[in-house]
């Protein structure tokens, strides 16, 4: 038995051993903050600055608080901006990128969810070779292929359409999706399957009846993971959507990069931070399942 | 008897892997049919097979007089339970219980009847708007077997249902088993590794090894008369003696220690190596053992009490054997005694093939 003392007095350990503060720990924690504070800086600069004049801006100190705060500059970058000729700000590229993400979002996560089912429980012969070419996909640069599906596009004359732009999108995310939802149904007990096919159901009785009802959380995830995916997208819709339908991505990037006239500082930092606002809305609401989806997809495979 | 299941020349291979091999199995009605073995023998596969489950490699599957081999598993009359319950987890008792009869698009009022039937039968009424998580073991696996209850099936298949359950509800839910098959009077077959489900539920006992079986018979017989040394070492815990030696002139003899056999009911006249295989609670000790055929002075070596019984080790003829004697009987390390067996109870094995001669 160690018997500690303190004041000359022996102390019996008893109950919860106590907690004492090290160095240790200290130095942990003042890691952690000014990790946090570095990494949340270029945030800050950029609130702070998306509400300054531009008088204030050549003034020079970034970090300096706003003397008259003004959110002039957001109404601006939202509806009045000029990308390119122009110039109704980023709300007609909100609404784009809002038509593609809901239609692609369902549908690659649809298709996928299919996929992965039929590849965990219904084994056909070369259903191995498929889920590795499958996967494959997810490694292959897509630059490589921009050029190639602009003919197929044109060929089905979907190039330069909302179509377009969401199947291209619907295909890209498939070969991730498919692994994602593949491994979750392969962690599935098989007995389950077995279990359904004595009671008689066949393929889309067990989809719809026994594993959809199980996927929700695994959903969740694949919903995430799609939204963040394509609404940061900027080459597809760049190349494939038309100019009918130019995502958000691609207007603020018009509006940064403007050459004429002076650079609106304060108008770019609104902007991008407009643009960026819906995948940070989508990570702080459910940071929890994309951790737990990022797992899911990495480990087990 | 009709036979229920006929399983003809079975085969199932996994590329060169032989996992079932040529097997042949037929089940009467209303038997209890036990498959046994170590893992990896196949006999969960052969259920599989007998479900549906798997596609065979050669051979036939019949049920009630029917060639069912290429048939789906709901086409073929069975109900299955799972070792690990597989309850749909999104739905209810009562829709896990009625999912089957939902699929076949039975009538709302037969299936609440036939609902209601299977669990007075399992006493799962008050659980029926219940989900799989909020019941305990034992009730989900009595879910699991109501679910193969109301499909009104000619054959049930169990497939180690009772390995997750702890041992005291394990014993309870095998008397269960045994009360409702009593009950119903199906046909069941049940796979496990465990010898006690195997001789306490058993009409008769299929012991696998390898994609074979190797004896097919009623408990007693299996555990009285195995016909081969791996059906005798599987069966009985503590396992059977071996005990490596000669057979020459209806006697056995080893490192000079003669036993003599006999009214021990050799096939034949065989002599050569030869395995005697001596059940540890056949062999007497102290007074008892002044009544046997055969006697010998040994050594304790190691005792292990056990409440109810004493196993002990000691030798004979240099060669270890276990006893199973009277918790009563006080046995010491290094304690001389007097123990005794009757041969004739005993098995013999021909050394090399290790089959019963």
């Amino acid at each position: 038995m160690s018997v500690a003392t303190a004041n000359g007095i022996a102390i019996e350990p008893s109950g919860p051993k106590p907690k004492r503060l090290t160095a240790g720990r200290v130095g942990l924690y003042a890691f952690l903050v000014i990790s946090a504070i570095f990494f949340l800086l270029p945030l800050v600069v950029m609130i702070l600055t998306s509400m300054k004049s531009m008088n204030e801006i050549r003034g020079g100190n970034i970090f300096a608080l706003p003397t008259q705060p003004t959110f002039d500059y957001w109404v601006k970058a939202w509806s009045s901006a000029c990308t390119g000729v122009a110039c109704n700000g980023l709300a007609p590229g909100f609404f784009n990128s809002m038509k593609i993400t809901l239609l692609a979002v369902p549908i690659s996560i649809v298709i996928s969810m299919i996929n992965g089912y039929a590849l965990s429980f219904w084994r056909f012969r070369g259903s191995e070779l498929m889920f590795t070419l499958l996967v494959f996909g997810a490694f292959v640069p897509f630059q490589v292929l921009v050029y190639p599906i602009i003919f197929a596009l044109s060929y089905v004359k979907l190039f330069g359409t909302l179509a377009g732009i969401v199947i291209v999108h619907s295909i890209f995310g498939m070969p991730i999706l498919t692994l994602l939802f593949r491994n979750f149904f392969a962690s599935l007990p098989a007995e389950l399957f077995k279990a359904a096919r004595v009671d008689g159901a066949g393929f889309w009785r067990i989809f719809f009846s026994v594993m959809l009802p199980m996927s929700v959380p695994i959903t969740i995830v694949a919903v995430i993971l799609q939204v963040t995916g394509i609404w940061n997208d900027f080459i597809f819709g760049l190349v494939f959507a038309g100019k009918d339908n130019l995502p958000m991505t691609v207007q603020l990037n018009n509006i940064v990069r403007t050459s004429t006239g002076t650079v609106e500082y304060s108008t770019n930092m609104a902007a991008t931070i407009l643009t960026g606002a819906v995948p940070l809305i989508v990570y702080f609401v459910s940071g929890k399942w994309f951790v737990r989806g990022i797992a899911a997809g990495a480990v087990k495979g | 008897m009709a036979t229920s299941v006929a399983i003809k020349d079975l085969s199932l291979n996994y590329g060169t892997v032989k996992v079932l091999d040529r097997l042949n199995l037929d089940i009467e009605d209303g038997e209890f049919i036990v498959l046994l073995g170590p893992s990896g023998c196949g006999k969960s596969t052969l259920l599989n097979c007998i479900a549906g489950l798997l596609d065979v490699s050669e051979g036939q599957i019949h049920i009630s007089g029917k060639n069912v081999t290429w048939e789906e598993p709901k086409d073929r009359g069975i109900g299955m339970v799972f070792q690990s319950y597989a309850l749909y987890p999104q739905m209810t008792v009562e829709k896990n219980l009625s999912f089957g009869l939902r699929v076949a698009g039975m009538p709302k009022a037969e299936i609440e009847q036939r609902v209601k039937r299977a669990s007075e039968i399992l006493q799962i009424e008050p659980l029926l708007k219940r989900k799989p998580v909020e019941l305990s073991g034992g009730q989900r696996q009595r879910v699991a077997i109501g679910r193969a209850l109301v499909r009104d099936v000619d054959v049930f298949l169990f497939d180690e249902p009772l390995s997750n359950l702890d041992a005291k509800l394990r014993n309870d839910l095998r008397v269960e088993i045994k009360r409702l098959h009593q009950r119903l009077k199906n046909t069941m077959i049940y796979v496990t590794h465990d010898q006690i489900e195997a001789m306490t539920l058993a009409d008769r006992i299929a012991i696998m090894k390898n994609g074979v079986i190797q004896q097919l018979a009623d408990p007693h017989t299996i555990y009285n008369k195995p016909v081969n040394l791996f059906v005798a070492g599987f069966i009985g815990s503590p396992s059977m003696n071996f005990i490596n030696g000669e057979l020459a002139n209806g006697a056995f003899s080893t490192n000079g220690t003669v036993i003599p056999m006999g009214a021990y009911a050799f096939t034949g006249t065989p002599s050569g190596s030869a395995v005697l295989g001596i059940r540890p609670e056949h062999v007497q000790v102290g007074e008892d053992a002044r009544k046997m055929p055969f006697q010998i002075e040994s050594e304790i070596e190691i005792v292990e009490p056990m409440g109810a019984e004493t196993v002990a080790w000691t030798k004979l003829a240099g060669q270890p054997l276990t006893l199973r004697a009277d918790a009563e009987i006080d046995l010491k390390p290094g304690q001389k005694i007097l123990i005794g067996f009757d041969p004739a109870r005993g098995s013999v094995f021909d050394a090399e093939s290790g089959n019963r001669i």
